[in-house]
């Protein structure tokens, strides 16, 4: 349901406008001021320690001012540029490959006649967002083991060789991403579903009576409708994408950490178990510049071609 | 109804069909495909600790017993239980409280400041300070070793907040200007109009948080020293990592008793579910077959 | 006048009664230490019994913190950077954290106060001496130093006819473990953690990563020559298929389980783990002995066991105010029978335990939260003598920690070299050493899966310690 442009006129009163308006929109303010409160403490205060990237906190025992020294360091650092690389080739992975799914999920969903058949499938692909990644690492390691695992089962009756998928630098960004897209796609479904939902049935009878083909509807009633949550998931999925941590953590060995030691893991390693806090903090706000830049730059592309700002 | 049931059946073309079928098919091997690490899950979780040694990978049920449940549920389970169950359930309550009015305000585009806060909030999307900063700010506030510091940190996420918002932007204000000439004001607006009609995205939301409060765990150790205030993920994955990966052994646990603590852990959440989907899986309400 | 008398008198024996009531009161301390210390139950409950245990034995009150294993470091590291360190803490991967703690003087030195101390002086000073840097001690171990050896399952050498000593060449290891192929059994099960190839490198005189060669110079184990044979050895186990093809993957407790239900022959775990495996295969209806393999001959004549070291030991915080008490309560841990016994192992008579017959049962509280009786103090503390205490191990359990002991003081002899580089000797080292180690791991493990090539991966590996500037690290160290 868009914005049917109807906006509302607001009447500028010469004087005493600022306090007019205020008290006008005294309930909003009211509304806003708890959450602000909270942004202040428990996000802006916490910033504060950002600044400890111009430090050398927790190396030594006295805290010294360093300057950029730990921006050099991060820059000049192989281990640094290749973290950096496999973050972004992953992200761009998760974006391409991952983003799409959820939503080709919900529409698929939205297209079965039984309610009964729905509520299924959508509780049943959610169940795997509750599996701990240390779960889901070893379902995967199962599920593609060399000797006893049914994906290579299958590829050698194909009369293929098996595939070491988890020890194999060609594959391992691959197996992150697969198993990134069964973990997450239920959950991910659940927001479009939402939006879904909301989508008024008349206009789908009004389009079947004007002889509208299924296929059209969808392209003209449902995407339309779900364009802006896809643009809104989008920019915050871009929002977060970079900090992935957790999965590889678990998930990866020796053998591939070349192409998946990522920002977050290499900041750990370099940063917090050498107690090296203050580079750590370095690597945290040079990942939260990069991020902003991206979701600005997606966020200015999507107001320019798509017409629709999100933030 | 009839009539337009039969009219859609007149009209329903073969490669309508065609795609229907392939649909369910599509989303059966889907379906499949998530189930089979579930099922293993579950028979491994009610399999004998000899059928479960030496990483053998269970698909047809070799033993049932529900011991490693008993196990589990004998060991301190319903603490963690309870003391998980509080924290999420005070905290999605207050994190509901103070999202939906701040989206619909946000979402008003006179709002006073608004560009402001809306870059202030942005900005948190981007950047993290990590748990170092969150431990010293929760020490200054003594809160450490108490349940509200698994709360007050994460009543509120900028996700979700966005989420919302952007759902009230797609409300045409229509509906909020007739409340105002009704004589109501934006709180009663946003109570009596704008709430009933983002029922979909509301619940979805209200599942996030849960969910998010009920899976905390890095936290929930850090902040947390009593063992008897843990949270049920943390008294979980002690009772089931006893040993430090490369270094150190403590007791053998055997994955059947693992499986069991990962059912155990999710079923608040799994049972939740059913309710909360009411409300966003819906039927055509008119037009199209309801079931 | 008499007023004033009696009320200087009142005040006098008020304040007295303070001032005595303060000094008999238990001195309050905070102790640190993850959920497989005090007593192997991560029930609360439990565990709370344990603390009052030890505020008995030494007059303290404890406040206890106790994270689970798996984050203990983590929420250590957070508590420091957060400036709550508790008075006593112990530290895990000791030989690479102390000197990180050490430079950034979170512990006390407590070379003195051992001297003091009457129990802690009587023990071996040599084993305080392993986690020592620059002559000072920084941290109290409580059990011997940690080896490793392969176990090998007798009746699989009997079946196959598979003839090791305890002490076979690195040749022999290959030829009679082959005999195991296409019979379906996994010769040498394997973790996925690369510090146990040391073990086989130990038989080349190689060393992974940096450390102080004979002549106290500071060299990169990867460049030394005998790395290079020693690489090809471990390629040589992965190609002949006595290492277990899928190693990579496989985590610790996947790798004994293959070899106590008999799918793997062998595998590489601490020798006082012995016990273990009699029990745990009888477990998996598969019951076996197993032989230990101390260490591989080399052709040089060179082996040794793996050797873990001290990686667990207990530190006092720089800040702690009640030094005299950290100490009781370290002392207690160490020395005392009932105490260590009760802390590492058995927890407290009543909650964890029942006893009948002189032998301890467990509870089923205990039980439900995984607990079981190990007899583990009696072969790896620093106490010769636990007969004080009112249950002992039951016959068969008495022979087999014989055994067991025995097996403990043969790896003893043959382990290998291990060593704590410094910290705050070189700036560059400490800041780069994790990502040395992980690039090592991955090169080592990239050349036994075969991806690259043993010169390939040397190459690498070259070029990565120039990017670190890992001469410079060197001419630091060496300085």
């Amino acid at each position: 349901m868009k914005n049917s442009g109807q906006t509302v006129q607001v009447i500028h009163h010469p004087a005493g406008s600022l306090r007019r308006r205020l008290w006008k929109q005294r309930w909003l303010l009211l509304m806003v001021l708890p959450g602000i409160l909270w942004f202040i403490l428990f996000k802006y205060a916490t910033y504060a320690g950002l600044a400890l990237s111009f430090t050398n906190y927790g190396f030594r025992k006295t805290v010294s001012f360093v300057g950029l020294r730990n921006f050099e360091r991060l820059f000049r650092s192989a281990s640094f540029l290749n973290a950096f690389r496999n973050t972004l080739l992953i992200s761009l992975y998760n974006i391409v490959f991952y983003f799409p799914f959820p939503i080709l999920i919900a529409l698929l969903i939205n297209e079965l006649r039984s309610l009964r058949a729905r509520r299924t499938v959508q509780f049943l692909i959610y169940i795997p967002y509750f599996f701990s990644w240390v779960v889901v690492g070893t379902v995967f390691v199962n599920l593609l083991s060399p000797s006893s695992g049914i994906v290579n089962q299958i590829l050698r009756s194909l009369g293929m060789e098996s595939i070491y998928f988890m020890s194999d630098v060609r594959w391992f960004r691959k197996v992150l991403i697969l198993s990134y897209i069964w973990k997450q796609m239920g959950y991910g479904a659940v927001i479009y579903v939402a939006t879904l939902s909301t989508v008024d049935p008349q206009l789908y009878e009004a389009a079947e009576i004007d002889g509208c083909g299924r296929f059209r509807q969808v392209l003209y009633i449902t995407l339309p409708t779900i364009k802006p949550t896809i643009i809104t998931m989008l920019l915050l999925n871009l929002s977060h994408v970079l900090m992935i941590f957790d999965q590889v953590m678990v998930m990866y060995n020796a053998s591939v950490y070349s192409v998946s030691d990522v920002l977050q893991t290499f900041s750990y390693r370099e940063g917090i178990l050498t107690g090296n806090l203050g580079f750590g903090m370095a690597v945290s706000l040079f990942v939260g510049i990069v991020s902003l830049l991206l979701v600005l730059g997606t966020n200015w592309v999507s107001k320019h071609f798509l017409d629709d700002s999100i933030l | 109804m009839m009539t337009a049931k039969r009219a859609n059946a007149i009209r329903e073309s073969n490669a309508r069909k065609a795609f229907r079928i392939c649909n369910v098919i599509f989303l059966t091997l889907v379906c499949v495909i998530v189930v089979i690490p579930i099922w293993n899950v579950l028979i491994t979780s009610l399999a004998a600790d000899k059928d479960v040694m030496g990483g053998v990978y269970l698909l047809i049920p070799r033993s049932l017993t529900f011991k490693s449940y008993a196990r589990v549920l004998n060991s301190g389970y319903m603490r963690g239980f309870w003391n998980s169950l509080f924290i999420a359930g005070v905290g999605t309550v207050l994190a509901m409280v103070i999202t939906t009015p701040m989206g619909f305000a946000l979402a008003q585009k006179q709002l006073v400041a608004r560009n402001f806060f809306m870059k202030a909030i942005s900005l948190t999307l981007v950047f993290d300070a990590g748990i170092i900063p969150l431990y010293v700010l929760i020490r200054m506030l003594g809160l450490i070793d108490n349940r509200w510091a698994l709360i007050l940190p994460f009543m509120l996420s900028t996700f979700n907040l966005i989420i919302v918002k952007n759902f009230m932007m797609s409300i045409p204000t229509s509906f909020v200007e007739s409340a105002w000439l009704d004589g109501c004001n934006d709180l009663m607006a946003l109570i009596r109009i704008v709430i009933p009609m983002a029922v979909p995205i509301l619940s979805a939301v209200t599942l996030f948080y849960f969910v998010s409060f009920w899976n905390r765990y890095t936290e929930a150790v850090m902040f947390i020293n009593n063992s008897s205030k843990y949270t049920l993920q943390v008294m979980l994955r002690a009772l089931i990592y006893q040993s430090d990966g490369s270094l150190g052994e403590g007791n053998i646990v055997y994955d059947n008793t693992k499986m069991a603590v990962m059912v155990l852990g999710m079923l608040p959440v799994m049972l939740i579910y059913p309710f909360v989907q009411r409300y966003f899986v819906t039927g055509l309400m008119l037009g199209g077959v309801k079931e | 006048m008499k007023r004033i008398l009696s009320l200087i008198l009142t005040l006098s024996m008020l304040l007295s009664c303070v001032l005595l009531a303060e000094a008999e009161a238990p001195a309050k301390l905070s102790i640190c230490s993850p959920d497989n210390t005090f007593g192997l139950s991560t029930d609360p409950e439990l565990q709370q019994a344990v603390v009052n245990m030890l505020n008995e034995a030494c007059n303290v009150d404890l406040e206890a913190v106790i994270p689970p294993i798996g984050s203990y470091n983590d929420k250590l590291e957070t508590m420091m950077a957060g400036g709550d360190v508790p008075d006593v803490f112990s530290i895990s991967q000791a030989m690479t954290r102390l000197p990180n703690y050490v430079t950034r003087e979170q512990c006390l030195d407590l070379t003195e106060l051992i001297a003091k101390s009457e129990k802690l002086s009587a023990l071996d000073q040599s084993y305080f001496q392993a986690l020592a840097i620059d002559g000072k001690i920084y941290a109290i171990p409580y059990y011997y130093p940690r080896v490793k050896c392969l176990f090998l399952r007798k009746d699989v050498m009997e079946k196959y006819d598979i003839q090791l000593s305890e002490t076979p060449t690195t040749a022999e290891f290959i030829t009679e473990m082959s005999k195991l192929k296409g019979t379906g059994v996994i010769p040498f099960s394997f973790p996925k953690w690369i510090d146990n190839f040391q073990y086989f490198l130990n038989s080349f005189g190689a060393y992974a990563g940096i450390y102080q060669n004979a002549d106290g110079v500071y060299v990169d184990g990867m460049q030394e020559p005998q790395m290079v044979d020693g690489l090809n050895y471990l390629r040589e186990l992965y190609t002949s298929g006595v290492m277990d093809q899928e190693f990579i993957t496989t985590e610790n407790a996947t790798m004994r389980e293959y070899v106590y239900t008999g799918k793997a022959a062998s595998d590489i775990d601490y020798v006082a783990n012995y016990s273990n495996y009699i029990s745990q295969s009888a477990a998996a209806e598969a019951a076996t002995d197993v032989q230990p393999i101390y260490m591989l001959v080399g052709p040089d004549g060179k082996g040794g066991g793996l050797n873990e070291s001290i990686q667990t030991a207990w530190c006092i915080s720089s800040d702690c105010k009640d030094v005299d008490a950290a100490m009781r309560v370290i002392e207690a841990l160490v020395t005392d029978p009932a105490v260590h016994a009760g802390f590492y192992n058995t927890g407290v008579e009543g909650a964890h335990y029942t006893i009948e017959n002189g032998v301890a049962v467990a509870t089923e509280k205990a039980t439900n939260s995984g607990y079981s009786i190990k007899y583990n103090y009696i072969t790896d503390s620093f106490i010769p003598d636990f007969s004080s205490l009112p249950y002992q191990p039951d016959e068969k359990m008495k022979a087999a920690l014989e055994l067991q002991r025995s097996i403990i003081d043969k790896g003893m002899e043959l382990r290998g070299p291990k060593q704590m580089i410094p910290a705050g000797k070189s700036d560059l080292y400490d800041e780069n050493s994790a990502s040395i180690t992980n690039y090592w791991k991955e090169v080592i493990s990239q050349i036994v899966l075969g991806s690259v090539t043993v010169e390939e991966g040397l190459a690498n590996y070259k070029n990565f310690w120039n990017s670190v500037d890992g001469d410079t690290i060197l001419a630091e160290l060496n300085r």
